[in-house]
């Protein structure tokens, strides 16, 4: 990630206030740990696993809902 | 307490820039940790709708459209993170296809943005919404201007 890509991060933050701080510790706190390549890849597979789980969960609680 | 937003916000961007120079040049070490990234923040996104969802804040439908979008930036980055997984040399043609699946998350965030604008009235709800998808257009440009860089 480059200076801009930095730039762009602190005028998105600085737009929307505090509310980003969470997610941009939490996107920091994955990467902290300086991955191997395969550990990357991995961690992203079960966590997008993971993740479209939760969408459909979420789509099938909100029909439920009357969604 | 905005002012204590503001140091955090200080910190992080600080933390962020010295772990970035840092870094090494290899742009499909930086692609597939941009995939890790943008997945970590799609999580955040899910969880965020999910708490908006269960305050009443956003109403089923607007669940249910704003969770059908999620789903396409997932399958998008699932994409992302296999087509880094393959690519064992950064060349030009490498880079490319990893541009087209960047452009294919760029879509579906739009489409993400489109289903939050439909409504989210009250201003709390809006902001939380705002913020997800500020860090999921930064996760984006952080890619773009790695695979572009020299």
């Amino acid at each position: 990630m480059g200076t801009a890509a930095i730039l762009l991060l602190i005028t998105k933050a600085l737009e929307v206030g505090g509310d980003l701080v969470p997610i941009a510790l939490r996107a920091y706190a994955a990467l902290r740990v300086d991955h191997t390549d395969e550990d990357l890849i991995a961690l992203a597979r079960e966590k997008n696993d993971l993740d479209e789980q939760k969408i459909l969960d979420l789509i099938a609680r909100a029909e439920a809902a009357g969604g | 307490m905005r002012r204590n937003h503001l140091i955090t916000l200080f910190l992080v961007c600080a933390a962020l820039l010295f772990t970035q120079a840092a870094c090494d040049k290899n742009k499909i070490h930086e692609a597939r940790k941009a995939a890790f990234r943008i997945q970590i923040v799609t999580d955040a996104a899910i969880d965020s709708t999910a708490a908006l969802f269960e305050q009443k804040v956003i109403t089923p439908a607007q669940t249910k459209a704003i969770a059908q979008a999620l789903l396409k930036v997932n399958h998008a980055n699932r994409i992302l993170i296999d087509r880094a997984a393959e690519m064992k040399e950064d060349n030009r043609a490498n880079r490319a296809v990893l541009f087209q699946t960047v452009r294919q998350i760029s879509d579906a965030i739009k489409e993400l943005k489109a289903a939050g604008i439909l409504g989210i009235k009250n201003p709390d709800g809006s902001a939380e919404f705002d913020a997800t998808v500020a860090a999921l257009d930064t996760a984006l440009a952080a890619i773009e201007v790695a695979l572009s860089g020299g």
